[in-house]
């Protein structure tokens, strides 16, 4: 990046005009607040130089033919290290938490929420890896793709929760102990068989690696739900379908079938019956807030291109002259103020969990150790035994209250709602008062639009999010449950 | 449960009703997907004819013109008919239908082509003016229609045909809305040139029918959504339940019903007060109500589906595609209210 790089400066000056918190975070942690711009900064380069460009080309070419990826596109991101943002240092990742990723996410989805999403739901892939503390996996899979990354070529990772009968279920522990399910593992010698379908997973088809959470027992779901990182080379893999979507459509959504599928025991997150108390409760506490930020962004892009509409002269009067339009103008500034500033809260609240964790004495002495060391087939059998498992558990506890996550999980629900509503509210206001005006902006902002309505159903529908704050912050019916590094037994999900 | 509308339907308008649905049942239901779709693969075409044969392409002209003389609240039941299948073929109805009222409003005599369903005719609406160029944005039917008809705001009625010397027609490509309507915009140079007479004090009764077309498509959209989403609900078992048993579902099936309702009755209000001389503020108020209603109702028929909803084998995204074109079609909904009350002079 050059020396007074014009476009740093302008993102820096938005970036702290924007976030005000930012600005006395800045005085105590300039570094850290640098390094937020520099990413926000490289993902307004690739709006302009690439996503830009190509958005609406893409999304028509896709609604033509569905099946199409655009691996162009994930291959320019790599340069900005797009794919180990959310990896950690000591994985040669980027580093950054849920702050960071949340930022660029609402920079990218600002022009396009498709192209974005792949970047998104490849690091809620990533995410079941750092919050299982799945060492053995950071250091083959995690640093894999951080290494092939700069070798410029890209890994993709995905996540598969919901089954085809169950969405809502899939995501919250008591409606999971009711679900009826359509997909199992069964203990083997040596792994697990997986039968069954995941579907409308997020890079699902283009993925290399995808984390399939499903019960053991379909009578006792929640008691059995565990995590498998399944490679898509895996025999009894496959991708039947890859959905025709109403927006988004630069990121795929797959069904995936799973037929008498292998997986090996060390490809097991954390521990039988794990997957959903702490695990997917604690992925839904990470990605929640950089979804609510992909809301916050398609709504800004939205407001964005209608203010582009409002200038645009006509015969001497221009839309924003008239006071309907001020009005609408200033209704979608604030609402986008209001959800930014919910999914940074929420951001910052999971980050004050995680990265206490991962800035821990314990984890930094781990990455003090030699790379060949931490590398070695040795140290790989250490970190998938079940005492450093466990020991990873010992020190989440340690860093960690029970209390502290779940709070951050009701905080990064009530942004997720918050931001899925104002993409919808803003870009359909906009459709709305543009009339039926054709033209360049309205192409856009009808983009922004079918892409909005995505906002308030994935990551649990908006309903969902509603009842976890309910259960989490107010009546206390839920609670994200971290296991005592002391007194666990064998995994409590094997039969 | 029946909604009032049904309820309240004399004999005649229950065959009519009826004898649409089996026409959308037969012929829409099943292409309503490849409608929406482009390129064209003769779907529309199809249908057009099917339409033709039940009197639907000449519904709104006089029985003596060699149209069915249907009152415009009956147009309106066979266009919400339609609109539950597909909104934009009910679209294309309406503005052949109205391009045809307004060249008999200007004693033009519609040509046995454009009655009997071998071609189509569509109408501009609003038409914006200035030094002799007439200029429309959003012209549903345009694409292969034989002729255009533009209420000019004086009164004329001017009537152009595609490929014409000074009529330039830009397609819309794949609009997010109304898509199977074919939608273009138009440019007339000198339009004045091309007055075929005068609407004769019609304008506004022509407008008042625009919208109420409008508001009577968006309320087959919400019809819908309502009854995918009732359906969907009654099947889907989640969180222990069917769904329709969570309350929060109800009240969103709850909030479909209280707008179609409402639409309805607006609509009935406006399109039959003062017999046919058309209240044209009702008719702006029961637009924009309806129009509201749909695009909620039609969001709500997306979320009740979850990420079903959200794929397009669903049928339920194209139904708020749709809606939102209806809302800001022909203007957007904060101008039809900012006529409804005059500023003072
Ligand atoms: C494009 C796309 C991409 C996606 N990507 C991924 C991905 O990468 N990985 C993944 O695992 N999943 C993914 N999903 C799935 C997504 O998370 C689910 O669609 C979502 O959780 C909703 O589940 P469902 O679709 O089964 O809806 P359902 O759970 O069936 O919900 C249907 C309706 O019932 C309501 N409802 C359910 N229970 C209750 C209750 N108790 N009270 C009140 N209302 C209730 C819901 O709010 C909704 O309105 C994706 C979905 C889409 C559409």
């Amino acid at each position: 990046m050059p020396e007074g790089d014009p476009l740093l400066k302008d993102v820096r000056k938005r970036v702290l005009g924007d976030f005000p918190a930012l600005q006395e975070i800045r005085r105590r942690r300039p570094l850290y607040v640098e390094k937020l711009v520099k990413t926000v900064r490289d993902c307004a380069e690739y709006n302009q130089r690439y996503a830009a460009p190509a958005a609406l080309e893409l999304d028509w070419r896709m609604e033509q033919d569905h099946d199409y990826f655009a691996w162009d596109l994930v291959k320019a991101g790599l340069q900005y290290r797009f794919l180990s943002l959310a990896i950690p240092g000591m994985v040669e990742g980027v580093g950054g938490l849920t702050v960071m990723f949340a930022l660029a996410m609402e920079e990218m989805c600002s022009t396009c929420a498709g192209i974005a999403n792949i970047f998104g739901a490849h690091a809620l892939g990533i995410s079941p890896l750092l919050v299982s503390g799945a060492l053995a996996q950071w250091e083959t899979v995690l640093r894999e793709v951080a290494r092939k990354e700069k070798e410029g070529e890209p890994v993709l990772m995905a996540a598969a929760i919901t089954e085809p009968s169950a969405g809502t279920d899939a995501e919250e522990p008591h409606f999971l102990a009711k679900a009826r399910l359509s997909m199992n593992a069964s203990k083997v010698p040596g792994g697990y068989v997986l039968n069954g379908r995941k579907c409308f997973i997020s890079n699902g088809s283009v993925a290399t690696y995808t984390m399939v959470a499903c019960a053991l027992d379909r009578e006792r779901p929640l008691e059995t739900w565990t995590s498998f990182l399944v490679h898509r080379d895996m025999e009894g893999f496959s991708v039947p379908r890859v959905e025709e979507k109403m927006g988004q459509r630069a990121c795929p959504a797959a069904e995936l079938l799973f037929e008498d599928c292998f997986v090996p025991d060390e490809n097991v997150l954390g521990f039988e019956g794990d997957g959903m108390q702490p695990g997917t409760l604690l992925i839904l506490a990470a990605s929640r807030a950089p979804v609510a930020a992909i809301g916050t962004g398609i709504a800004r892009g939205a407001y964005e291109w209608f203010l582009r509409w409002a200038r645009r002269g006509k015969g001497g009067r221009a839309p924003i002259d008239e006071q309907r339009v001020q009005m609408a103008l200033a209704d979608m500034k604030t609402r986008v103020s209001l959800a930014r500033w919910a999914y940074f809260n929420a951001a910052l609240s999971f980050d004050a969990t995680l990265g206490k964790v991962l800035s821990g004495v314990p984890m930094k002495a781990i990455g003090l150790l030699p790379r060949s060391v931490r590398t070695s087939e040795g140290m790989q059998r250490v970190y998938l035994s079940r005492a450093a498992k466990r020991g990873v558990e010992g020190i989440v506890a340690a860093y960690i209250t029970s209390e502290e996550v779940t709070k951050a999980l009701a905080n990064s629900s009530l942004a997720k709602a918050v931001g899925g509503d104002t993409a919808m509210y803003v870009s359909s206001m906009a459709l709305e008062m543009m009339g039926a005006d054709q033209g360049e902006e309205r192409v856009w902002v009808e983009k922004f639009f079918r892409d909005a309505k995505l906002t308030q159903i994935y990551e649990g529908t908006n309903q969902l999010n509603r009842l976890t704050v309910f259960m989490s912050d107010v009546d206390d019916s839920l609670r994200v449950e971290l296991k005592p590094f002391i007194g666990r037994g064998p995994g409590k999900g094997a039969k | 449960m029946e909604l009032t509308r049904d309820l309240m339907l004399d004999q005649e308008s229950r065959m009519l009703v009826r004898s649409v649905a089996e026409f959308r049942e037969q012929v829409i239901d099943g292409s309503a997907r490849e409608m929406d779709e482009f390129p064209s693969s003769g779907v529309i075409e199809k249908a057009w004819k099917s339409a033709a044969s039940l009197g639907l392409v000449s519904a709104l002209l006089g029985e003596g013109s060699g149209g069915q003389g249907m009152d415009i609240y009956s147009f309106c039941l066979a266009l919400t008919e339609v609109a539950r299948g597909c909104a934009g073929f009910a679209a294309l109805l309406l503005v052949h239908n109205l391009a045809l009222w307004a060249l008999e409003a200007a004693s033009q005599e519609a040509d046995e082509a454009l009655t009997g369903g071998e071609a189509r005719v569509t109408m501009a609406w609003p038409v914006k003016e200035a030094g002799g160029t007439a200029r429309a944005e959003f012209v549903p039917g345009l694409t292969g229609a034989a002729a255009c008809v533009l209420p000019l705001a004086g009164g004329g009625l001017c009537r152009v045909a595609p490929g014409c010397e000074g009529v330039t027609i830009e397609g819309i490509e794949a609009p997010m809305g109304l898509r199977a309507s074919r939608p273009a915009s138009l440019v007339v140079e000198s339009a004045g040139g091309a007055v075929v007479g005068d609407l004769n004090g019609k304008r506004d009764e022509l407008e008042g029918c625009l919208l109420l077309g409008i508001a009577a498509l968006s309320l087959g959209l919400a019809r819908h959504a309502f009854e995918g989403a009732r359906e969907y609900a009654r099947e889907r078992y989640q969180a222990g339940d069917y769904i329709i048993n969570h309350q929060q579902i109800r009240l969103m099936l709850a909030g479909m019903v209280v707008g179609i309702e409402a639409g309805d009755a607006s609509l009935r209000q406006a399109a039959t007060a003062g017999g046919c001389a058309l209240h044209l503020p009702a008719s702006r108020a029961a637009k924009v109500l309806a129009c509201d209603r749909a695009v909620s109702a039609t969001l709500d028929g997306i979320q009740v589906h979850g990420g079903y909803g959200y794929m397009r084998d669903y049928g339920m995204e194209v139904l708020l595609r749709d809606a939102k074109y209806c809302q800001s079609y022909p203007r957007s909904p904060q101008e039809e209210m900012l006529d409804l009350v005059k500023p003072a002079d």
